[in-house]
């Protein structure tokens, strides 16, 4: 979050007050001081809050991240190199996730720009629908994406009917896990997009229109450098997403070590087989990635003042 | 923007024929064969899978986990979310940063993390294992895990409404001589509240398909700790596959309905905001 | 509206070609496989024993004379892995601990009616028992199968719905159960037994990793393989016992013949299951504790064998048919008792 009003005084705020109650502090500069001060808690209230903040945090994030690089590296950083490069299947697993990953999200940001211009843009009937189906990868549960995979390609449908016929290698295939995980990524982008391209609005588009561009021109030369930082922003979540999905994939693989595993797959296998701590030193490297997404999400946010859409903002991450 | 549009703005057309062909190739065409293979059958061994004790004992498992998880969910982000905008301490941002990452964190990871860590050789199972308190494989382990995967809904949810509440009705409430808890119950939470119940719904809807995690923690003990997509998964393992679909449909449309409640409710903040 | 409609199947086409292209990309920039592949789909606890037989074949010059084929191995509960293989996972070879697994197979036309008697022993060249693993001084006093029935022993086995190795498990403790005290008791027992499992885990391997690693439970039922493997490693901390009485388990590996067919390894798949009854594969077999086909083998390491009273089919239900439709339906026992344990 780039800008938290209201606590630009902290100092202010933990004095200590001797004329009222706890309740109202009375040493703000700016405005009458009872009320500017009436908007927050007395100190030792405001310590408990953040203590118990931090313990939540700590407990529920910070300990078992801990743990798991303690873990990945109890061996030395040797030892957690040569479990990661050593270890072919564990190579194929981490080249099949970067080979999947990226191609989702290329054809779901080919289809986010699609449809968040066609629902920005346009108001026909339908449009709820369509809206609906975009959203509804985000309730299904992937365990059931992965069942309708299954059960698309398993043989009693006319498409299982006619992969067989012409021998497309399709379940327990790089194809079927590349198909499940853009179903389970499918709405992060286009919700990205949506917000942005609505509060940009239509006037530079139409301008340009009017003034004679093409639909290339208009869209390479206006609409892609407006929304460029959220359309970057929706990438990067996707991917994501896309890089730890487990459940569609885990149906659909047919889990064959060392050619269809991902990552979060080889995880599991490796926890299995006791190749501790090979196993979490894969996992941190899954946690890596996922620091380095935040990180990159920081810099978006703050250097290149981002500013997120509320509202939209907890659903994106699903 | 009006109907004329179409004709204004170039592209219509062809966004129209991209998404449609795109949604109907990725989610009809799955989500068809799922029906397909559900309605192919009796539809009285439809029901009779779909709601069967096992299956049943499994939604409500499902629900009563992914509903408890939410509750401390809303409690422990609003906690987040207000400390966050509110008050300015040691290590803020770094909070704040790192909020976000159960969304970038594969969920497996976190089950096999969870379960190594409660587990009798884990820092905190073989300190918990020394007093006696074990909780491996336990429902309350299962509810943590869906705590990881579930705060940062509400703490992104809540946390922007928090920032652009209008201060002037605090204050105006502190001048009216309510104390501080009075403000908060009378004033805040009314205005956060919108946003309080779509965090909720959307951890809850989390939880409800939450697989990738589940499977590592839970004890998938058939009608006692089972959840839905777990059930799903087995089914599709003892190669009973009318059984899974027929749950999976059930499942389906239990999402669905929470997809609709949660647009409604967010339908309806844009309305008030 | 013509021009509408042009460009609106125009994004169609553009939409179709993209995905299909991208499918297309997938399946030619996934991990290099080699030309000639062959993958073995089997079940859950065989990961340590198919990896050595195929290291060997690697390292001897066996692999020269069979092109260097690639040898890849998927692995997951029996059940699973028959109905993978039925939905068109290219296994050449598939081994399943549960026979009537292999029905499923056989009606999807992937085995042939006569395959079992193409190679000795039923196509199973090994065989084990069931055996229960105790923690260190066996403090609970565990020796046979009824002991599991003692009061404050917790017991882990893996989910017999989705386990064949725990689908035998229950047979074999109903059946010793049944030769001491009757079928109806029998029953009884199987119903409490099953109240003492705190966890069902899917498989044996995600079991074994919940009562060796998690530490849950005071017995697990397992089978002698995974037994050894796991007392090995837990160095000291776990002990073997063997009951008196077994189910004989003889999992067969056979080929997929229609996918061997395609694949063009029909042939390699042939001299693999041949080659898995030589003498070195056989000593192999006996290194990860399976008991070798192989009589010679097989007294070579006799200390590590003792007899074992053995259970078959024949002596539960007649057949495996009735056994399923008994013990494993709907409805059946097993599903009864799961249920019963549920209302703890």
């Amino acid at each position: 979050m780039a800008n938290h009003p209201f606590n630009d005084s902290p100092d202010k705020a933990t004095a200590p007050d001797p004329t009222q109650n706890n309740m109202v502090g009375l040493t703000d500069s700016v405005g009458p001081p009872s009320l500017m001060n009436c908007r927050t808690e007395s100190p030792l209230i405001q310590n408990l809050l953040v203590g118990l903040a931090w313990f939540f945090f700590i407990g529920i994030l910070g300990i078992p991240i801990l743990y798991l690089f303690t873990q990945a590296f109890s061996g030395g950083f040797i030892a957690f190199f040569q479990s990661i490069f050593g270890d072919k299947d564990t190579m194929n697993s981490i080249l099949l996730t970067l080979t999947i990953a990226p191609i989702a999200v290329m054809l779901n940001t080919v289809f986010g720009l699609n449809a968040a211009w066609l629902l920005t843009r346009y108001r026909f009937p339908g449009r709820t629908l369509i809206l609906t189906l975009i959203d509804l990868p985000f309730a299904v549960s992937p365990v059931v994406t992965g069942l309708c995979l299954v059960i698309l390609a398993g043989g009693r449908t006319w498409v299982g009917f006619w992969l067989d016929r012409l021998g497309i290698p399709f379940l327990n295939n790089t194809p079927s896990m590349v198909m499940g995980t853009m179903f389970v990524t499918l709405p992060i982008i286009v919700r990205e997009l949506i917000p942005v391209l609505e509060e940009i609005g239509p006037e530079q588009e139409l301008a340009a229109t009017s003034l004679g561009a093409n639909g290339r021109q208009m869209f390479f030369k206006i609409t892609l450098p407006n929304i460029g930082i959220g359309l970057l922003y929706g990438v990067l979540l996707c991917n994501a997403r896309a890089i730890g999905e487990f459940a569609s994939v885990a149906v659909v693989s047919g889990r064959i070590s060392g050619a269809t595993e991902t990552m979060p797959l080889r995880v599991e296998r490796l926890f299995q087989e006791y190749k501790s701590p090979a196993d979490f030193a894969l996992a941190s490297l899954l946690a890596l990635m996922a620091f380095g997404t935040l990180l990159a999400k920081g810099l978006i946010e703050n250097r290149l003042n981002y500013r997120h859409h509320s509202g939209k903002k907890g659903k994106v991450g699903q | 923007m009006n109907r004329l549009a179409p004709k204004v703005l170039p592209g219509f057309g062809l966004t129209l024929g991209f998404t449609l062909a795109y949604l109907g190739f990725l989610v009809v065409l799955p989500l068809g064969a799922l029906l397909f293979q559900a309605l192919s059958n009796n539809p009285m061994d439809f029901f009779q899978s779909a709601f069967h004790p096992r299956a049943l004992s499994a939604y409500w498992n499902s629900v009563s986990m992914a509903f408890t998880a939410a509750i401390f969910n809303t409690f422990i982000g609003l906690l987040i979310a207000w400390v966050l905008v509110r008050y300015k301490f040691f290590g803020r941002r770094f909070m704040d940063a790192l909020i976000d990452l159960p969304f970038a964190l594969p969920t497996s990871v976190a089950g096999f993390v969870y379960s190594t860590l409660y587990s009798e050789r884990g820092w905190l199972g073989e300190f918990l294992g020394q007093n006696g308190i074990y909780l491996t494989h336990t429902w309350f382990l299962t509810v943590l895990v869906l705590l990881f995967t579930g705060f940062p809904f509400v703490v992104r949810t809540v946390q922007p409404v928090l920032e652009e509440l209008d201060g002037d009705l605090e204050e105006a409430s502190a001048i009216l001589g309510a104390s501080r808890l009075q403000t908060f119950s009378n004033v805040i939470l009314p205005s956060i509240l919108p946003a309080l119940i779509t965090g909720f719904s959307l951890a809850f809807a989390r939880g409800l398909g939450e697989y990738g995690s589940i499977v590592f923690v839970s004890s998938n003990l058939p009608y006692r700790s089972e959840t839905g997509p777990v059930l799903i998964v087995s089914r599709l393992e003892e190669n009973a596959i009318n059984d899974a679909s027929a749950a999976a449909i059930v499942m389906l449309l239990a999402s669905f309905g929470m997809l609709l409640l949660i647009n409604t409710l967010q339908k309806r903040r844009q309305a008030n905001g | 509206m013509t021009e509408y409609l042009f460009s609106v199947c125009k994004g169609i086409l553009a939409c179709l070609a993209l995905v299909c292209g991208a499918l297309a990309l997938s399946l030619v920039a996934s991990p290099k496989r080699g030309s000639l592949e062959l993958l073995h789909a089997s079940f859950d606890t065989s990961r340590e024993i198919l990896a050595a037989w195929h290291h060997e074949i690697n390292e001897s010059l066996v692999s020269n004379a069979w092109g260097n084929p690639n040898f890849r191995i998927s692995n997951a509960g029996s059940a699973a892995q028959a109905r993978a293989v039925r939905d068109g996972l290219p296994a050449d070879i598939a081994s399943l601990n549960f026979e009537p697994d292999w029905q499923i197979l056989a009606k999807a036309g992937l085995v042939h009616s006569d395959w079992r008697s193409k190679l000795p022993g039923g196509m199973a060249p090994w065989h084990s028992s069931l055996v229960l693993v105790v923690r260190k001084g066996n403090p609970h006093e565990i020796h046979d199968w009824e002991d599991l029935l003692k009061k404050p022993v917790k017991v882990i086995m893996p989910n017999p719905k989705t386990s064949g190795v725990a689908r035998l498990a229950v047979l074999s403790f109903w059946e010793t159960r049944r030769r001491a005290v009757g079928p109806e008791k029998a029953d009884g027992d199987l119903i409490s037994l099953c109240k003492k499992v705190p966890v069902f885990d899917p498989s044996m391997r995600t079991c074994t990793t919940t009562f060796a690693q998690k530490g849950i439970g005071d017995v697990q039922i397992t089978w002698e393989p995974e037994a050894w493997l796991e007392v090995e490693e837990s160095g000291g901390k776990l002990e073997l016992i063997r009951p008196k009485t077994s189910f004989r388990i003889e999992p067969a590996i056979g080929m997929v013949e229609p996918v061997a067919k395609s694949k063009g390894t029909t042939l390699l798949v042939q001299k693999y299951l041949e080659w898995i009854y030589n003498p070195v594969a056989q000593e192999i077999l006996a290194k990860y504790h399976f008991r070798p086909l192989d009589k010679n083998v097989e007294k070579l390491h006799q200390d590590q064998f003792p007899p074992v009273d053995w259970i078959t089919i024949e002596d539960i239900a007649g057949d495996w048919e009735k056994a399923v439709e008994i013990f494993f339906k709907d409805g059946g026992l097993v599903d009864r008792a799961l249920k019963e344990a549920a209302k703890r």
